[in-house]
């Protein structure tokens, strides 16, 4: 065994013997899995009895990872998966930075910050706001690395199958989406030139109180009028290429109407949202309107979750307040509430983890805040112990005797 | 609860409570001349299901007696057809069952439609004149519907409720009422009951056959590659080339053939040259998928699911017409058409012709 091994080792032991580990709901049927510091191979179909033979495990084997299935059986230890019995399972949503834009030049922080950004999203608009959803019926969960779980276990979800799970991925992300149905088109006149006819056709916006993508997106549209009101050309141009293909004109025309003095006492702006119709704008600009509000809707308000993990019925996932063993985090179930301001770096750490120094050799130079403190430095550098089980871990720091 | 209403939705629970509280017994029910009525009208259910696809008219009648008898033919349906106890007749009489069902509440009030669908285990709501039901349950009956239309996110949805048109409602009700009976049919029945009804569970099980028969005879044909879509030709050389398919090819080749009849060690033997080729291995995965036996067969994948699976391939010009949506249905199309070729070889070719410009 390394030192570096020994030494998570020793904390991680520590950890499981002092913590009370709840283990999840309905227990004895799931099954449990793990993977270790000093063995190479993934050990699965473990069932336990009681939370407490758990934790009489956690505290001989010492894992690396421990994870339980998301799935209820009848007989969870069974070897084979058809032997098992599938009872039903969790509806599971995992959001991880993977699936962020740049995440590969971003810091730990950030990642963490914009992928909460995303938790929150998926919670407040679609679990709890259309789904309906109480508070009580989602254990939310940091995953100790890089992003968040959300658990459902209400009876209505446990029997749903594989493709009637992607369905939700599909609704949460805004796949397939039918934005000609949300935005739709009538004929409002039909003009007679001499050589040909021409339908003029109104666009409709969903009205006030509308629910699901037609709430979304008519919420995506008062938020970009907002940002629209006081840019300037330069500034449309950088922030909407979707845009590119119109004139400077129609673009400033567009703003002018919008929110432009028409001698009323309302706005162009003013007037969609109370009419829910495009029309206060002219058909000159209208397509440009549209174009832009429909290439916006999805981007903001879809949560880019996992769709594997949600789809997957027997999947294994992460155990709350289990430790994340390439990070030495807390996998951490926490409210709605105390997500707003959770900071992993910050919070996540267990107080098992004591503050004395430790030497450790980094191979690149570091500069983070862990739990307030600042860690930085080069080469050879003593850190807190909680400070050096994550840099050990996480970016594979070395020991030093 | 009104008798009429039972009668027209027999399947309800208070149906059968209503059963209950007459003490029917099965024993009169299948022999007394007091029945005569139900089992005459039960009998038509089946044959009904069988020929039409509907189970027949409710009588429409305010006389509690007339009423009862109808609900009662609705167990004698489900007793014959558990006689019978074949695999097509109960899928058959479960769908007519449920298309009678969904057009009878096209004439429904909203507060009928919400007590069908309570009763089906469907959590459902009217609000401000708007029926919604439970995403969950839109989700488990609507998942065989393909298609934009029935896409969840394309539907409001307010607090774990999607709305729905009462079309749309009445066709996912269809879909509950029609899975119920197929899970619930064959009931066991005993030598007794079998006696009791055996002169019209022989006259069924004849027609049964002769169905059967006569939907082998308007089968594919022989099994002709001509009539392949381009995406099924190609996956067919490249199973033939022995180039490495991906595992959605696999599946669409494998149910392509097998709805056109294919036979499953055919299919084998057409990913015998496949550089990772395993006998055994392959005759597992055709069988698993054609559901040889007992197995839920699995369907041939449309164009669309096709086309994300990124094997929709050198499309034509049928393809494009806008009548292809299914692979099958090219195939189908090809079939007809060579077909009457066959049969009105003259008029084809009139309009085949090139016009004279």
């Amino acid at each position: 065994m390394t030192k570096e091994q020994e030494f998570v080792m020793r904390w991680f032991r520590e950890y499981y013997s002092r913590t009370a580990i709840a283990g999840p709901t309905k227990f004895e049927q799931r099954e449990f899995g793990f993977m270790y510091f000093d063995k190479d191979f993934v050990r699965r179909h473990v069932g336990f009895k009681r939370p407490d033979d758990l934790r009489k495990y956690l505290v001989s084997q010492v894992p690396m990872h421990v994870y339980y299935s998301s799935a209820l059986y009848e007989i969870p230890s069974a070897p084979k998966m058809d032997q098992k019995g599938w009872l039903g399972a969790d509806l599971v949503f995992d959001l991880d930075a993977d699936h962020i834009k740049g995440a590969e030049t971003m810091s730990y922080a950030q990642m963490l910050s914009l992928v909460k950004k995303d938790m929150i999203k998926l919670l407040d608009d679609f679990l709890f706001g259309d789904m309906g959803f109480g508070e009580t019926d989602v254990r939310l969960v940091f995953s100790g690395g890089r992003g968040y779980h959300a658990h459902i276990s209400d009876e209505k979800v446990l029997k749903l199958k594989s493709h009637e799970r992607s369905e939700i991925v599909d609704y949460v992300s805004g796949t397939d989406l039918d934005l000609d149905a949300i935005f739709p088109k009538s004929v409002s006149m039909v003009k007679d030139y001499k050589t040909h006819m021409k339908a003029e056709k109104a666009v409709a916006m969903p009205a006030e109180g509308s629910g699901g993508w037609k709430g979304h997106a008519r919420r995506t549209t008062a938020q970009l009028f907002e940002e629209l009101r006081f840019m300037e050309l330069e500034e449309v141009r950088a922030r909407f290429p979707n845009l590119s293909r119109y004139k400077d004109a129609t673009v400033l025309g567009l703003q002018r109407d919008l929110f432009g003095d028409r001698g009323g006492e309302r706005l162009g702006y003013q007037l969609i949202m109370e009419n829910n119709s495009l029309e206060y704008v002219s058909d000159r600009y209208k397509e440009a309107l549209l174009d832009l509000v429909k290439s916006e809707v999805r981007p903001r308000a879809a949560a880019e979750v996992d769709e594997p993990v949600t789809r997957d019925i027997k999947r294994l996932i992460r155990m709350p307040s289990s430790l994340h063993g390439k990070t030495g985090m807390r996998v951490i179930e926490m409210r709605r509430d105390d997500l707003t301001d959770f900071d992993p770096l910050r919070d996540a750490f267990p107080g098992t983890f004591p503050d004395d120094p430790v030497k450790v050799h980094v191979k690149a130079p570091v500069d983070l805040l862990i739990k307030g403190q600042r860690i930085s430095g080069d080469g050879v550098i003593e850190v807190p112990t909680f400070a050096a089980m994550f840099l050990v871990l996480r970016m594979k720091a070395a020991m030093v005797p | 609860m009104e008798t009429h209403h039972l009668s027209r939705y027999p399947f309800l629970k208070a149906a059968s409570e209503l059963v209950r509280a007459n003490s029917v017994s099965l024993d009169d029910l299948l022999s007394h001349p007091a029945y005569e009525e139900s089992r005459r009208r039960g009998k038509q259910r089946v044959l009904d299901a069988l020929n039409d696809l509907k189970v027949g008219q409710a009588p429409s009648s305010a006389d509690d007696v007339t009423n009862l008898l109808e609900v009662l033919s609705y167990p004698v349906a489900r007793v014959l057809v558990s006689c019978v106890a074949d695999e097509f007749l109960v899928r058959r009489y479960a769908l007519a069952e449920a298309k009678t069902m969904n057009e009878r509440l096209e004439t429904a009030d909203f507060d009928v439609m919400i007590e069908v669908a309570e009763d089906l285990g469907v959590s459902a709501h009217l609000e401000s004149d708007m029926l919604s039901m439970h995403f969950c349950d839109f989700l488990r009956y609507t998942s065989g519907l393909r298609g934009k239309d029935w896409k969840l996110v394309n539907h409001e949805m307010r607090k774990g409720y999607v709305l729905l048109s009462k079309k749309k409602f009445g066709r996912v009700l269809e879909q509950a009422l029609s899975e119920r009976i197929e899970m619930e049919l064959p009931l066991p029945v005993t030598d007794d009951i079998i006696g009791a009804v055996s002169k019209d569970v022989a006259e069924i099980s004849e027609i049964v056959a002769q169905l059967r028969e006569k939907m082998r005879d308007q089968d594919f044909g022989e099994i002709t590659i001509t009539k392949f879509p381009p995406c099924m030709k190609k996956l067919t050389s490249m199973a033939e080339k022995g180039e490495n398919m991906p595992h959605a090819g696999r599946f669409a080749i494998t149910t392509f053939l097998s709805t056109l009849g294919m036979p499953v060690d055919d299919i084998v033997k057409t990913f015998f040259s496949s550089p990772d080729f395993d006998n055994s291995m392959t005759v597992y995965q055709v069988r698993h998928i054609t559901g040889d036996g007992m197995g839920k067969r699995y369907s041939c994948p449309e164009c669309a699911t096709m086309r994300t699976n990124g094997i929709c391939v050198d499309m034509d010009d049928l393809c494009r017409s806008g009548r292809i949506r299914h692979p099958l249905g090219y195939y189908r199309v090809k079939t007809m058409s060579s077909k009457r070729r066959k049969d009105e070889p003259e008029k084809e070719q009139k309009v085949e012709a090139p016009r004279p410009a």
